[in-house]
Formats: structure tokens, sequence, C-alpha cells
């Protein structure tokens, strides 16, 4: 954005109105003339605009998916006043029209701390980078070229996912009645030697559990507490979650996509199948990531890891290269299988496919349920587009029921209109 | 967060741009009307008189203001009633003058043809409304143009606004004071000339109009010097390149 100078065309009137005055010998065009010299004498007497960018108070700040999050930039400004433009370059993770977050700064006189804020819409799950800060100084006589200071330092905005606390849930009775794998009996089983993970003494376990170096080594850290050492409980089975990540599940809006949806369902059941005990892998298929089953606390940050950031279509693997490379894992254990996936017209026949070789390695008993996430409702912004995508939404039923007619269970998921509680009361009422 | 949109009344809008352009324009034609150009034509006899007589004035200052309008429509056509001001100053801004070019180039006219029945600080005062007008225009369309830009690039209407509304604010207030400097020394200087004949201080006598200009162009001349060899600003604020 280039500004025109303006001294050099007020000189050139003034010159030319005090000429005019001069060969007339007219006093007011003379004084004309001199009016416009006290202005730029103004101007000239003001002086300059100085100005830093001070670091950011925080290099992160949190926030959550599809909500905006406020950025603070900081800096210092002396001389005379100014228009401040502060400007942060955002990344593809941010909901923007312009890649940029823009914050417009009036300086008024003196010195002082300016302080520059941007709303920005995280829209993936990451930790993303905004900036460098760019601070372009107008100097607020008009008539000077606008000047850039150096810039100052990015800072990141770290998002979490918008993932539904199952034990808050109100309808405890769909958490109760979760499809289970079959081979699921207790979570007091009899324990293995299979060492688990170290945790908190409870009232009436026996002292030879206690692990007496961990329990000293966190009094170091002013911890107290005995520490257990806990083991791997019999009975405990295998749930398997497959995760599409396909550049079709980018459907929707920049904000709110079926991926994101689906990442947060994939999660949210994750903690629940960990929280009844039972080991829990992950298999993304047309992106990098793939967990074994296990369980604890590990899992379930190691999980969380793996769906964060999720990058649509960033591998050529498909679900049946997948379930062929963990034939050896997948294999056994009658095993309950999660699909989540958004079916169309063009994915309906390899699916069907995918999960009778699938079933065929589980095992008779093994258990495979469909989680289909309704993609077309995301894109949608009014009653009218809503009604669109429910046309849309009937080839979506077409295939669903063919893969319903060849005995598989798939369970229907709005996201914008219904909670992951949903899903599992679907799973619940599926009869599995 | 983009493009929000404000029903703000803002002072620094086409709008208040428009109404001073229209105000500048209505002193004008008030001036021309006070001048022997506007009387000559309405008298009897005139070939125009009839136009005169039967409302032409209204008839002119409608037209003044649909031209002024225009600048609501089209921001680039706000400078149209400032040049219509300007044509209609002209003959009262003559009639200031002390040296009649009218009679040294033996044109059929002289001074007395433009002469006006107004003060010359109410004359002066209308060019110093004109003058101003076109420096808060210009200023206008700097700020405005700045603000359209970084709204296109996402920067918030609303704020984006208010901060250049200040800014304009300021160069208002820095034009008004200029005017006024000059609308104060141009109304006190034929007193103090009257002083200075009062105490017997003839020196230059019936050329101290001058006096002024020439002091003037020297100021000029320091401000070029001063703008031409004066540095910019550099990528930390500190000067490093010539304007």
């Amino acid at each position: 954005m280039s500004m025109r100078p303006l001294p050099v065309g007020l000189l050139f009137s003034s010159s030319l109105l005090l000429l005019l005055g001069l060969l007339a010998g007219n006093m007011a065009l003379a004084m004309l003339a001199v009016a416009i010299m006290v202005y730029l004498i103004m101007t000239l007497v003001e002086g300059g605009t100085q100005a830093r960018a001070l670091p950011a108070e925080a290099d992160t700040v949190v926030g959550e998916v599809s909500k905006p999050v406020t950025v603070t930039r900081r800096l210092e400004a002396s001389g005379s006043p100014a228009v401040i433009v502060v400007s942060d370059e955002l990344g593809d993770r941010f909901s923007s029209r312009t890649g940029k977050a823009i914050s417009v700064l009036w300086k008024g006189r003196g010195d002082t701390d300016l302080k520059g804020r941007h709303q920005v819409v995280p829209v993936r799950q990451g930790r993303h980078k905004i900036g460098p800060m760019r601070v372009k100084v107008w100097n607020a006589n008009a008539l000077e070229e606008a000047f850039e200071v150096l810039p100052g330092d990015p800072v990141y905005v770290k998002t979490e996912s918008r993932r539904k606390d199952m034990r808050a849930l109100r309808n405890r009775r769909s958490v109760m009645i979760l499809p289970m794998p079959v081979g699921h009996l207790s979570t007091m089983g009899a324990e293995t030697t299979d060492f688990k993970e170290i945790r908190e003494y409870r009232r009436g376990e026996g002292f030879r559990r206690v692990n007496w170096k961990a329990s000293a080594r966190r009094q170091r850290d002013g911890d107290f507490k005995p520490y257990v050492n806990d083991y791997e409980r019999e009975g405990r089975r295998k749930v398997w979650l497959f995760l599409d990540c396909g550049r079709h599940m980018n459907v929707g809006t920049e904000e709110e996509n079926a991926l994101e949806h689906a990442g947060n369902l994939a999660r949210t059941l994750s903690d629940l199948y960990l929280a009844a005990d039972c080991l829990v892998g992950l298999v993304l298929f047309h992106a990098e990531g793939m967990l074994l089953p296990d369980n604890g606390r590990r899992q379930k940050a190691l999980i969380a890891r793996t769906l964060y950031g999720l990058d649509p279509g960033s591998s050529p693997s498909t679900m049946i290269g997948m379930v062929r490379k963990l034939k050896g894992h997948l294999r056994g254990g009658s095993p309950l299988y999660l699909v989540i996936t958004s079916i169309s017209e063009a994915n309906a026949s390899t699916l069907s496919s995918d999960l009778k070789e699938l079933k065929g390695i589980g095992g008779k008993r093994s258990k495979v349920i469909v989680l289909n996430v309704r993609s077309y409702e995301l894109s949608t912004r009014d009653e009218l587009e809503r009604m669109a995508a429910r046309f849309m939404h009937l080839d979506q039923t077409i295939e669903v029921d063919k893969l319903r007619r060849d005995g598989w269970v798939v369970v229907d998921w709005d996201p914008r209109e219904q909670s992951p509680a949903h899903v599992v009361h679907r799973m619940s009422e599926a009869g599995l | 967060m983009n493009g929000k949109v404000t029903c703000e009344p803002r002072w620094s809008s086409p709008f208040f741009m428009t109404m001073y352009a229209v105000a500048a324009l209505l002193f004008s034609l008030f001036v021309l009307m006070n001048n022997q150009v506007y009387l000559g034509f309405s008298q009897e006899g005139s070939p125009a008189a009839w136009l005169f007589q039967t409302g032409g004035a209204v008839l002119i200052a409608l037209l003044c203001l649909a031209v002024a309008s225009m600048g609501l429509v089209n921001e680039g056509r706000m400078r149209l009633p400032y040049l219509l001001s300007w044509a209609l100053y002209a003959p009262s801004l003559i009639s200031l003058s002390n040296i009649d070019w009218f009679q040294a180039l033996d044109v059929g006219y002289d001074l007395g043809s433009v002469h006006s029945a107004l003060p010359g600080w109410v004359i002066f005062a209308n060019g110093a409304v004109i003058l101003g007008g076109e420096l808060l225009l210009r200023c206008y369309r700097h700020w405005s143009d700045l603000g359209k830009g970084l709204v296109s690039e996402g920067a918030d209407a609303a704020v984006t606004g208010t901060a250049l509304d200040r800014a304009l604010l300021h160069n208002a207030i820095r034009i008004g004071l200029s005017l006024a400097f000059a609308l104060a020394v141009f109304s006190v200087l034929p007193l103090l000339s009257h002083s200075f004949e009062v105490l017997g201080y003839n020196i230059g006598r019936g050329y101290n109009y001058l006096a002024l200009p020439i002091a003037a162009a020297f100021l000029i001349l320091m401000l070029y010097l001063t703008f031409g060899l004066r540095p910019g600003k550099g990528d930390d604020g500190r000067p490093s390149r010539p304007l």
C-alpha cells in the first residue's frame, strides 16, 4: 500500500499561491500560502514516530478448536501521534479470509505501550504458529511515507479437541450398556505379571504392592503419598478404532469439518473404553498413525497425541492395506472394531469388502460397528442448504442401507445436532 | 472478526466531508452574491437580469448542492465542489489585489468591476474555508485509502474507523490552527500598518503589501530545503533515506 507523500504537492500549491499573490499584490493569496506553510511547519516541529515490537507476555496461548482465541501483541511507541498497524501471518490452521490478523491502533502523544489484540479462530487441533509480528507506522500528519519496524517474535496457539467427558454424561445408562468386546468380564479380574503402571496407593491394598523407590523419589517433590505397582488383569479385551482420514472427510466449513468431529469422537470413545479397562488400539488410514492396543494413562496420552492435528489425505494408506499390515495383531481375542468414516457411493463397496476381511481376521466372535459421520450437514449455513444436504444424504442412506442389509451395524451421527453421547446410546441400541 | 458493520456515526464519513464541501460552496456563493460581478448581472438592462430576478440565485444554489452531492455518490468527485467554490470565489479574491493587471493590459475592465461589498477578512475567511476543505480532503483520502486497504486485508472495520477518525481529527485541528493563524494575521496586519502610519513610520509606503509575501517567499524556500534534505525512516524507525 504505497502512499503519495504530500509535502511536494503542498509546497507546490503554496508556492503557486504566493507567486500569484506577489504578481497581483494580493495579501489574501499570500496569506493562504502562509497558512499552508504554517501547517507544514507544525508537522516539522512535531517530529517523527518511533516504534518497537515487544516480546509477547506468553509465547503460547491455549484455546479450543472453532472458538475465538485472543492473541495480544505488544509494542512500544514514542514521538508524534501515528496510526500503527500490527499484523500477523496466519497459516491454514486458522479461519481467515485473507490469511492475516490485523489490528489498527492509534498512538496519541508521548511515550506509550500499545496492545494489539487479534481474535483468531483455530480450525485444527495442534500447536499453530502466528506471526512473525509486523509493525507498520503511518505518521498522523499524513505527510510522510509509512515505515516498518523490525518484526516481533511469533506466538503459538495450542488447541485442544472438544472432547466430551463421558463421566459427565447425564444418561449414564448408555455408558453402562456400552457395547463391549465379547471376552470382557470385569475390571476386577485376576492380576497377571504384566506391569501396567505406577499409581497411588488405595486404602486396603497390601504393603507388598508399594513401590518404595518410586514413593521415595516423589517425596523429594513434596508428594508424600505412597505409590504401588499396578499389573494387567485378566479378562480385558481389545477395542480397535479405525479412523478414516481421507480427503472426503475434509467436508465442512473452515471451522467445522467431518474429520475434526471424527477425531473428537475417536478420542471420546477411546477414553470411554480405556476407563472400562479395555485395551484400545488406534489405526488411521489415509493418514500416518497407528497404536497397538494397550491401556492406562500412557495409552490415553498417546491416542490424544496421534489424533492431534490430523492431516487429511496425507498418506496413501487404505483401510484394507492397514488391515493386512496389522493382520497378526488384529487376529484373536474376539475384539470390537469401531470404524469411523463417512459413507458415500464412492467408498461404500470398498468398505463392505474391507469390513468382510476385517471380520474374517477377527473371527466369528468379533464385532464390527461402523460409525457414519454425516458430513453434508456440516457445510450448511441456512435452512435451504440444510434441505439440500438432506437430499444429498439420501444417496448416503441408500449406501448405508446396503451395508445394513449385508449384516453390518452402522450408526449414523450428525455431529452438528448430536453429541458423542448420542453415538454411545445408538451403539447400545444396536443390540450388541 | 472481519468486516464488522458498524452503525455508529463517524464524523470522518463521506457524509460529513460532503457537508463541509456544501458549506464551503454556499459560503462562496454568498461572497459572490455580494460582488459587483453578480450585482451587475442582476441589474435592470442586463441580458441575464430576468434569470436573477426570477429566483436565479436559488437555482444556482440548487445546482451547487447537486454538484456537492456527487461526493456522496462517488468519493472521487469530492473535489468538484471545491473547484466550483474557487471559481465562485475568484472575482472577490481578485478585488483584494493591489496591482491592477486589467488596467495594465488594457482589457477594458478594472478592479472596480469585481469590487465586493464585504469586508476583506470575510473574503479571506472564504478562501481559508475552501483551502481548509481541500487540505482536509487530501488527508481524508489518505486515511480512507489506507482504511479500505486494511479492511480488505482483514482488519476490523469499526476499530480501523476509530483509529483513522482520530488521525483525521488530528489533521483537522492542525489545519484549523494554521488557517486561524493566517486569518488573525490577515486581520491584524492592516491595523498594524495603520498604527505605523499614525506613529509616522512611512517606510515603503504604498508597497507594504509586498513585505509579507516576500517574507513568505523566503520561508517557502526554507521549507523546500528542509523537506528536500530531511531523511526518511528505516526499519527500526530511525532515519535512513531521504524522502
